[in-house]
């Protein structure tokens, strides 16, 4: 309990501190997806408590998950997404960093697409990634999304021979965060 | 004291994150983490190998059983005329088991049965130590308590129950457990707390305080037996485990001796098998001393012995359907 507190009062603290830095854009509740079409099934997760940050002045972008809060529609695929693929007891977040290349003025409305590149971390293993996406600024928020693909190898994550589950070798990874400035979100 | 110099440590990563500008330190994991999680995956299946694990089905699954028990491998009954004791399966066993919730699950089986019976040594008559076949089970399992990865609760803690009937005919024999005065002399019960903890990702071990309830016995025999189940899983890889699983069941020194007296021993009940999961299935091969699959026969009523080659190979075999 005292450690959660002491948790708590650290992002929050932390968060205020960078609440002056009018540049910096949260969310604590980015939603992340993935598929994968399978001859059998087709697979699919999503979370929706990932946490992102965005610079709209220097185009830094952070993104971090909790991978066990990845739920699926089938509990046992769930089990060995966790227990076996991802290994979330060893290897429990998956993060970006990167930055929004040439990022465009997000001080008015409009929707922009942009190019990302960073470093995405699942399963320990750290790869470069570049992708495309669209910001779009309406009413005070920052909305992202972008879809890209992840292929598992490139992960070292492993499906045994013996599954029958179909998972295809490459699993299409969907973003959505809405951002807030981070003093009211911190306050 | 403390809390003013994590405050002031805080203030400093705070200022330390903006001089850095860098966004990670603005979610440091503590804040990800949410709290209680629970431990996945403790056991693969909710039956441990000859009884039950902690584990219970998800909601809205249902899980298709079928058991086999085989022959003695070896002894008077056992080896190669036999084909190590596949031209007898002393017990069959197939069953569903359905998930009402993530921790409640309902379970139905029908299984052939064990029978034990021998002859006094002392009076030359037929003992009817458990004779009863045809046995429908119906049970209830409820996972109350689960382990959580931050050790807030370190044990997984789940109650069965099941009550399991006899279909067959009553007996002419006055002095047959299947006799059956009454039809509630048909009827057999076990009350269990099952407690496990999974150590690490390979190791998780579990206890099971068991009481047997038999609402007919012959005379000597016990109709109330406390019994202690002893259990454990190794998985030495991603797919395949090594399982465990052992009951003392505690009969008094009367009745102990009463049947010794008649050339009755009565032998723990204990399996060692393989574990193998693929996505959806688990097969077991196991080898037990026990010939009967439900806890109602074999934990009051094994009289099968290791040391005498009255062990048998057998298999476990389920199919996870998501409802």
């Amino acid at each position: 309990m005292k450690k959660y507190l002491i948790g708590v009062l650290l992002s929050g603290l932390s968060l205020a501190a960078a609440g002056q830095n009018k540049d910096v854009w949260i969310t604590r509740n980015a939603q992340l997806g993935f598929f994968s079409s399978g001859p059998i099934e087709n697979i699919s997760a999503t979370s929706n408590q990932a946490v992102s940050a965005m610079n709209i002045k220097t185009g830094e972008v952070f993104f971090k998950v909790l991978i066990s809060t990845f739920q699926f529609r089938n509990s046992l695929m769930q089990e060995h997404f966790n227990e076996d693929y991802l290994q979330s007891d060893k290897y429990p977040y998956a993060q970006f960093k990167g930055t929004i290349v040439d990022i465009p003025d997000l001080s008015k409305d409009g929707t922009f697409p942009v190019t990302i590149q960073g470093q995405l971390t699942i399963h320990n293993v750290t790869r470069a990634y570049t992708v495309k996406g669209n910001l779009e600024v309406k009413g005070g928020k920052i909305t992202a999304s972008t879809k890209f693909d992840v292929r598992l190898s490139d992960h070292d994550i492993t499906i045994p021979r013996l599954v029958i589950e179909n998972i295809a070798e490459v699993v299409q990874v969907t973003v959505m965060a809405i951002y807030s400035p981070v003093q009211t979100a911190g306050s | 004291m403390k809390m003013i110099c994590l405050l002031a440590f805080a203030i400093c990563a705070g200022k330390s994150s903006l001089a850095q500008n860098d966004l990670s330190k603005l979610f440091p994991d503590s804040s990800l983490q949410p709290r209680h999680v629970p431990v996945i995956a403790t056991f693969k299946s909710s039956r441990l190998l000859l009884s039950n694990s902690t584990e219970t089905v998800a909601k809205h699954d249902l899980v298709f059983y079928v058991d086999h028990r085989f022959g003695d491998i070896a002894g008077t009954n056992g080896g190669v005329k036999t084909l190590f004791g596949f031209d007898y399966a002393t017990d069959i066993n197939i069953a569903f088991d359905y998930g009402i919730s993530n921790r409640l699950m309902i379970g139905v089986g029908r299984c052939k049965g064990s029978p034990v019976v021998t002859t006094s040594t002392l009076t030359n008559k037929t003992l009817y130590i458990n004779s009863l076949t045809q046995l429908w089970d119906a049970s209830l399992k409820y996972r109350l308590l689960e382990q959580t990865e931050d050790n807030h609760m370190p044990l997984s803690v789940t109650l069965f129950g099941n009550a399991v009937i006899t279909t067959m005919a009553a007996s002419k024999d006055t002095f047959a457990d299947a006799y059956f005065g009454t039809w509630t002399d048909r009827l057999s019960f076990i009350g269990q707390v099952i407690i496990a903890r999974k150590f690490n990702d390979q190791l998780s071990l579990e206890i099971s305080p068991t009481f047997v309830r038999r609402n007919y016995v012959i005379y000597g025999d016990q109709n109330n037996l406390f019994a202690l189940g002893l259990g454990g899983r190794y998985r030495y890889n991603a797919h395949q485990s090594v399982v465990l699983d052992y009951f003392i069941p505690m009969r008094t020194a009367a009745s102990t001796q009463y049947f010794a007296s008649q050339g009755v021993h009565f032998y723990n009940p204990w399996g060692l098998g393989w574990e193998i999961e693929t996505g959806g299935h688990v097969f077991q091969i196991l080898f037990t001393n026990a010939t009967a699959i439900y806890e109602n026969q074999f934990i009051p009523s094994n009289t099968t012995s290791w040391a005498k080659g009255q062990f048998r190979w057998g298999f476990n075999l389920s199919r996870t359907f998501a409802l």
